[in-house]
């Protein structure tokens, strides 16, 4: 008796598309809308985990401010580094919220983007709140290539997508008197598990001082290499000041407010020795627990000298002739 | 030899539920001082007292254990447990210890 083995790749006759499905898979596709959303969408970077399951790399809803992006690159910001590969910067994050460990791009993903709303208060002429589809119709977007150092010693290369904070600073019309911007992150214990330990001081927030919010480095990240900002990157909205230590770069921001008084950072109010209000980057002010001289660089692992204000001081050093006696590298 | 053996081990499970006791007793005169300058009576969680007493070493063992040991440990094995008041989470196996071997050992 003939015995036909069949192989692990055949189907049946039954589970083939029929040719006219086939020949108009486009139009269907379009007609359901699902082409343009997933043209929308922001791309879903797949990997494999050590445990053999899917890491999802950046959010796989659709994103209503996708369309936006990508946005043309400012010349003026760019490094001699190569990028990070996008699934480094996309997979190895830290995000309080969500816990310590390396895992935060798939915890994160539980984070709700829409609608999100950003309050806009303190010493400003009229306080108000805007839904955040709103405030990138009123910003000028456009994308810097940035170097990233985290005060763990590990760096990255990562095209922003967003707009200036001064940008924002100035919709915000802020009192004369006002010398603080401090920026907050969603509370969300429901969502984000570390915020459930409630003896931390949440909402994380972080502060600069207006000369350094005006600054033309400092500025609101709202996209990652052309897309939307994945959530463990800080979707939808954060911070990113290069020349500071990373933890410095609030993410997923629900609140801009300004003060005349220094606001305590979250890192500040708990370990302030060793993670202080200004942050700058500097190689040769280590962390008590460890050299900063050098940084390893994600994607090669390579470890090459950290630069003073993170290779930025031209942008930023004049910032603090006026502050010697602040503890400016801690 | 044996008898010896389990004898030492008992003790030292004996004094681990005094110590465990005392801790919890401390914590419930932390919890009642907390309650005293408050004017309300609540539940001060493990981790805050932890956090309170050194906040330096709670996060570092939070790295520690999700980074190089396994995030559910932390979350939710040892951060549920910080989040038992302090006086019940040493108390109930202190006394459970005491019970057990510290009567053993007056045998």
């Amino acid at each position: 008796m003939p015995f036909k083995r069949k192989r692990d790749w055949e189907l049946p006759e039954s589970a083939a598309t029929d040719e006219k499905t086939y020949i108009d898979r486009r139009r269907i596709l379009a007609g359901l809308g699902i082409g343009g959303a997933i043209l929308a969408a922001p791309a879903v970077v797949m990997r494999m985990g050590d445990d053999g399951e899917p890491e999802v790399a950046a959010p796989a809803e659709i994103d209503p401010s996708a369309g936006l992006y990508p946005v043309q690159r400012n010349p003026a910001y760019t490094v001699e580094r190569a990028l990070t590969p996008e699934t480094e910067a996309a997979t190895y994050n830290n995000f309080y919220e969500f816990g310590s460990h390396k895992n935060i791009h798939r915890a994160a993903q539980k984070l709700p983007l829409r609608p999100w709303e950003v309050r806009i208060d303190g010493m400003v002429e009229k306080p108000f709140t805007i839904a955040f589809d709103d405030l990138l119709k009123k910003m000028p977007l456009e994308e810097r290539v940035y170097r990233h150092r985290c005060v763990e010693a590990w760096a990255m290369t990562v095209p922003w997508s967003g707009f200036p904070l001064k940008a924002l600073v100035d919709l915000a019309r802020p009192l004369g008197s006002a010398k603080y911007l401090a920026m907050e992150t969603f509370e969300n214990p429901e969502v984000a598990p570390g915020q459930n330990q409630r003896w931390y001081p949440w909402p994380y927030l972080e502060g600069l001082a207006i000369d350094e919010a005006t600054n033309e480095l400092a500025f609101i990240a709202t996209g990652l290499y052309g897309k939307p900002m994945p959530k463990q990157n800080g979707a939808p909205l954060r911070l990113a000041v290069p020349w500071k230590y990373g933890f410095k770069s609030v993410k997923s921001l629900v609140r801009f407010h300004f003060a005349e008084k220094r606001p305590v950072s979250f890192w500040e109010e708990l370990q302030g020795r060793e993670y202080g209000f200004w942050a700058n980057v500097n190689p040769k002010v280590p962390h008590p627990r460890w050299s900063q001289a050098t940084e390893r660089l994600l994607g090669t692992g390579k470890r090459v000298p950290t630069r003073i204000y993170n290779g930025y001081g031209e942008f930023v050093a004049g910032l603090y002739t006026g502050r010697k006696d602040e503890r400016l590298f801690m | 030899m044996a008898m010896r053996t389990r004898s030492r081990s008992s003790r030292i499970l004996a004094w681990l539920g005094a110590a465990l006791a005392a801790a919890a007793v401390l914590a419930l005169v932390y919890e009642l001082s907390v309650a005293l300058q408050a004017g309300e009576w609540r539940i001060v969680p493990a981790g805050e007292i932890w956090f309170t007493l050194h906040t330096a070493s709670l996060n570092l063992v939070q790295a520690i254990v999700q980074r190089y040991l396994h995030p559910f440990l932390w979350d939710p094995v040892i951060a549920g447990f910080l989040q038992w008041p302090l006086w019940a989470s040493f108390g109930g196996p202190g006394i459970a210890l005491l019970t057990i071997f510290g009567s053993r050992r007056a045998r």
